[in-house]
């Protein structure tokens, strides 16, 4: 039987040598026999040289990333339009609000995508007035987002009324979505404007306003929370 | 809590990188990003890290074939390059044929290929690289190795080098 330092390593593990991809013990048989090896010291440095070659090169095509203003984008919803800043939309969206108390809701485990989940969402618990506008597409991500929670029992959707004129601008095109997170011991409010014409909460829609409010429970209704609320109070 | 956002300020910039060098639109590549961080919310895979760019690997892929905005790409390309508001020096138009020769040779790879080198560049472990690929991890070696040889080898023979592999983006 040959000598280990013999056994010229295979190019594999070579290359995964390089690329500090090679277990332990493979590691220091492959280092040991290049330092008695020439022939595969060259090869190695080879391959490395080639690594490192398309590293250099790829460097060329680099993107500046605003990741804070990208987590912005992924958390918060588009900011209401002017119209809904009107009094009167106001005292609706208070109104709305207010429903939240109404709200039904049953106790869940929490799965561990929830408190992520729940960190992407609106955290004021007034109506959010986004600094800019953020557009369709945030709309888009917000509510995809959102009826996901639904869809995977995170949040509960508990009404999604469409279509009426909320705002007086004809026609009947603006939807109530709203939703209880359990776990979280909040209710979510969603303005929409029917922009697909789905009539319902759907990704082409647009976002008019999001409120959060805590979830009160009126005794008799529900049952009470397995979870404290004050464990899972994030904010 | 905390751990979504700091996985966020860790993956997203590598993410973004990814997908711009993948699909050249860095709009593109953003809403890909984002989009693979709402997956990540309904599936809680156990290495979210490796997870997002399998993810993004995949989406990039269906977007790359959903779309033939390959002449887009050129235009952002141009605009990107020509946002630079001093006149065209010399080394600006070494720069710009540099990406673009870049953009050439990947372009030119196998959808294989061009997937392992740009998510190896991210620093992905070998059995994440094999998970996007669909190979078994002890492969990964021998064609990160042809992947970069055949990369090198269109930047050295320039646009006019025969596609090495079919490509299928
Ligand atoms: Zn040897």
């Amino acid at each position: 039987m040959p000598r280990p330092s013999r056994l010229h390593p295979p190019n594999r593990d070579l290359v995964a040598l390089a690329d500090r991809a090679l277990p332990w013990p493979a590691a220091a048989r492959v280092q040991l026999h290049l330092l008695r090896c020439d022939r595969c010291r060259v090869r190695a440095e080879a391959l490395a040289g080639d690594r490192d070659a398309v590293r250099h090169q790829l460097r060329h095509l680099e993107v500046a990333t605003d990741t804070s203003a990208a987590w912005t984008r992924l958390a918060a919803p588009a900011p209401a339009r002017p119209r809904w800043a009107r009094p009167a939309l106001a005292s609706a969206a208070v109104a709305v609000l207010a429903l939240g108390g109404a709200l039904w809701w049953r106790t869940h485990q929490q799965p561990q995508a929830f408190l992520s989940a729940l960190e992407t969402l609106p955290s004021r618990p007034d109506l959010l007035d986004a600094p800019a506008a953020r557009g369709r597409r945030a709309d888009a991500a917000f509510i995809t987002r959102l009826l996901a929670l639904t869809e995977t029992g995170q949040a509960e959707r508990v009404r999604d009324t469409c279509c009426s004129d909320h705002d007086g601008e004809g026609p009947d095109d603006d939807g109530l979505f709203a939703a209880t997170l359990p776990a979280a011991g909040m209710a979510l409010h969603v303005m929409y404007d029917d922009a697909d014409g789905t009539r319902s909460l759907s990704s082409g829609d647009l976002v008019r306003s999001v409120a959060r409010s805590p979830l009160s429970v009126r005794s008799g209704d529900l049952p009470s929370p397995a979870v404290p609320l004050a464990m899972t109070s994030t904010r | 809590m905390a751990s979504l956002k700091r996985l966020f300020d860790t993956c997203y910039p590598g993410l973004v990188r990814f997908l711009y060098r993948r699909l050249g639109d860095r709009d593109l590549a953003e809403d890909i990003a984002q989009e693979a961080f709402i997956r990540l919310l309904r599936e809680s895979p156990e290495r979210p890290e490796g997870w997002l760019f399998v993810v993004a690997a995949n989406l990039a892929r269906d977007a790359h074939r959903r779309d033939s905005r390959r002449a887009r790409h050129l235009e952002l390309l141009k605009a990107e390059l020509g946002a630079v508001e001093v006149p065209a020096t010399d080394l600006q138009v070494v720069r710009e044929e540099t990406v673009a020769g870049v953009r050439d040779g990947l372009a030119r790879l196998s959808e294989r290929d061009r997937t392992l080198l740009l998510l190896y560049e991210e620093g992905l472990a070998y059995r994440d690289l094999a998970a996007a690929v669909g190979v078994k991890e002890s492969s990964i070696a021998p064609l990160l190795a042809r992947a970069r040889q055949r990369l090198l080898r269109q930047l050295k023979e320039g646009p006019h080098a025969p596609p090495i592999a079919t490509a299928s983006a």
